[in-house]
């Protein structure tokens, strides 16, 4: 009886907390598609501009840092391959962009999750923000002193 | 591609937030309610001893270690799961939520860097201990 009473006190909790997360999921998401289906990315390109020029990057990593930062990882990744295939970036700033986007990356959604579970989203942000932004930082200044500016193919 | 109307678009946005609330929900339920069995036989507690040193570096409790690993290896939506079922305080919540912003899914997020041609050796070090690192400042100013 008892064992019942907690499956069911549990069903109806997490049943709670899926519904919240679903009233801030779906808005959240259609605009997601939105910025997808109308382009919205390259209009907010001015806004991560100042993280390649920081970090000193290339113009061409623009595009997959916002597209990874706003999107997620995995979508980043596709338009760092695509780019990579092109021939447009070299090995330093494809190593940079996977430091910065494996610690800072689809902030929307991610955080959102959270968000719907009552954290206060501006500190997971500004904290993650700045995190990533000093790692990639000692990294290109520790690893990559001289910049070898080569494009790197990738294959397959 | 073709261009989609603003209907559609709305639609297709839609889709994927009821996609994602049903894909939280086929993880989070089911964490919820392991957890809570697991918890009313004193399991959690007795994990949660063996993790509690640890955890007090960056101030969490014993039990929040199983969700931090829970995020780490499986997605954050699992470890949601364990935190609203442990009913941790808010600051605790915070606090991990920041830890596993910074860390998370860890095996396939790092497949995802080797996929773009890297070497990938340094990111599960890095991703953890700055993951720490995360919780600790928060620790210190909250």
């Amino acid at each position: 009886m008892e064992a019942f009473l907690i499956l069911w006190d549990g069903l109806w909790a997490s049943f709670a907390a899926v519904i919240q997360i679903g009233i801030i999921a779906i808005p959240v998401m259609v605009i997601i598609e939105f910025a997808k289906e109308y382009h919205w990315i390259e209009k907010i390109t001015f806004l991560t501009k100042p993280i390649t020029k920081l970090l000193n990057l290339s113009e061409h990593a623009i595009f997959p840092l916002t597209v990874g930062l706003t999107f997620g990882l995995i979508l980043g990744a596709g338009v760092l391959i695509q780019t990579a295939r092109e021939g447009n970036i070299s090995l330093r700033d494809l190593f940079l962009l996977n430091v910065f986007l494996s610690i800072c990356h689809g902030v929307v959604e991610e955080t959102m999750l959270f968000v719907a579970i009552g954290v206060n989203g501006l500190i997971l942000v500004t904290l993650r923000l700045f995190l990533a932004l000093l790692v990639t930082l000692v990294v290109a200044r520790v690893f990559y002193r001289n910049p070898v500016n080569q494009p790197q193919v990738i294959r397959g | 591609m073709t261009k989609k109307t603003a209907l559609e678009t709305l639609g297709s946005g839609i889709k994927a937030g009821v996609g994602l609330t049903f894909e939280m929900a086929k993880v989070v339920i089911p964490t919820y309610l392991i957890v809570s069995i697991l918890d009313s036989m004193g399991i959690i507690t007795f994990l949660a001893t063996f993790f509690a040193p640890v955890m007090q570096f960056v101030g969490l409790s014993g039990e929040a270690a199983i969700a931090l690993s829970l995020g780490y290896l499986l997605n954050p939506y699992a470890a949601i799961g364990m935190m609203l079922s442990l009913s941790l305080p808010i600051r605790e919540i915070t606090i991990l939520a920041m830890m596993l912003c910074i860390a998370h899914s860890l095996p396939l997020e790092l497949m995802v860097n080797r996929k773009t041609g890297i070497k990938i050796g340094a990111f599960l070090p890095m991703r953890i201990g700055l993951s720490f690192l995360s919780g600790l400042i928060l620790h210190i100013c909250l």
